[in-house]
């Protein structure tokens, strides 16, 4: 995180992960095809979100861990793009089964979003466990941990082509700044 | 009172008035440990998900159902749709369920001082 954005800095941010050859053919990592339900209903996958940049977590609404206090920060940095075009927020649920749309309809009620901006999505289990992974999100089903599942707090910015630019740790909220600075930072690049 | 005891006499005062601090500490930390996930280290909450403490009407009076709302939690309706959960504690023990009251008292309450006596004769009335 701190390497992304160190001021003065080329202003342009990194893109984590290592590339990957397939066929002989080397290409950036990048977040794998995704199909899942929002809140109100509605197919999202990775085109729905190529339209701009976006904040994403794990989470799930049974979490009694950290989940509330990545989700504060998660609403921190929706406050802070509220009226910014090309930043979206995306939480992806862990708990398909618990979390259904209209749970997460009514947790984003109590959180006082709308979905134009902040999407919560639910899919498949197994699929957001290992999509995790793209994200540099370690999760995982563990029915010893808190709600069942384990995982990481980690809030990740993605590019409109998918790739992975910076991250920060949702449970530490003095890492958001640099974290906004960084948004900001890529907002200016894909203008370019 | 010869010169020397008197320091002594005003050191040990500062003494404890740094350690009354500390009667918060413990406090602290079972609020870090077992609340703060949920209504954040500043008592600021979460929106309409998780009630900000700060302000709270359980934190301003002599509220008898503060304890009662820490030791037995809120369960999610049976729908499971109102989504504010808020676990049980009940094994703890009566002093540091005094420390933790304490504690939200001071930062997030009207500052009332809780003695264990009350907050023993509170939990015995929790439904
Ligand atoms: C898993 C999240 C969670 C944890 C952990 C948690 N709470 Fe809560 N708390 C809630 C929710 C949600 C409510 C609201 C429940 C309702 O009104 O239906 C609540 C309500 C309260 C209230 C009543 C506030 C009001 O004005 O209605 C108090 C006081 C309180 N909690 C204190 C604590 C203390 C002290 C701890 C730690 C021992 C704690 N809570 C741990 C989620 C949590």
């Amino acid at each position: 995180m701190t390497v992304a954005c160190k001021p003065g800095d080329a202003a342009k941010l990194p893109v984590l992960g290592n590339p990957v050859t397939e066929n002989g053919v080397t290409r950036e990592h990048t977040i794998r095809p995704f199909q899942y339900l929002s809140q109100d209903s509605v197919n999202i996958n990775n085109d729905s979100l190529s339209g701009g940049v976006y904040i994403a977590d794990f989470f799930f609404t049974s979490c009694p861990s950290i989940c509330p206090r990545v989700m504060k920060q998660m609403l921190r940095l929706h406050d802070e793009f509220k009226n910014v075009e090309g930043v979206r927020l995306v939480s992806f649920t862990l708990d398909p089964k618990r979390d259904t749309v209209g749970k997460l309809s009514v947790y984003a009620e109590n959180i006082g979003v709308k979905s134009n901006k902040w999407l919560f999505l639910t899919g498949d289990k197994d699929f957001t466990l290992d999509l995790a992974d793209d994200f540099f999100v370690a999760a995982l089903e563990d029915p010893s941990a808190p709600g069942g599942f384990d995982h990481s707090g980690k809030i990740i910015l993605v590019d409109r082509k998918g790739r992975v630019r910076s991250f920060c740790e949702g449970t530490d909220p003095t890492t958001i700044p640099d974290f906004i600075k960084d948004v900001y930072t890529l907002l200016d690049e894909e203008k370019q | 009172m010869k010169k020397s005891n008197k320091f002594l006499a005003i050191a040990l005062l500062c003494f404890c008035f740094n350690s009354c601090d500390d009667t918060y500490s413990q406090g602290k930390r079972i609020y870090s440990a077992l609340c703060a996930n949920c209504h954040m280290e500043d008592g600021s909450g979460l929106n309409k998900l998780i009630p900000a403490l700060k302000g709270s009407s359980y934190l301003s009076g002599d509220s008898k159902g503060l304890v009662c709302v820490i030791r037995n939690g809120f369960r999610a309706d049976s729908l499971g749709l109102t989504l504010r959960y808020m676990p049980a504690h009940p094994k703890m023990t009566d002093v540091e369920m005094t420390n933790l009251v304490n504690y939200l008292s001071m930062n997030f309450g009207n500052q009332k001082h809780w003695q264990l006596s009350e907050v023993k004769k509170n939990l015995q009335q929790c439904k």
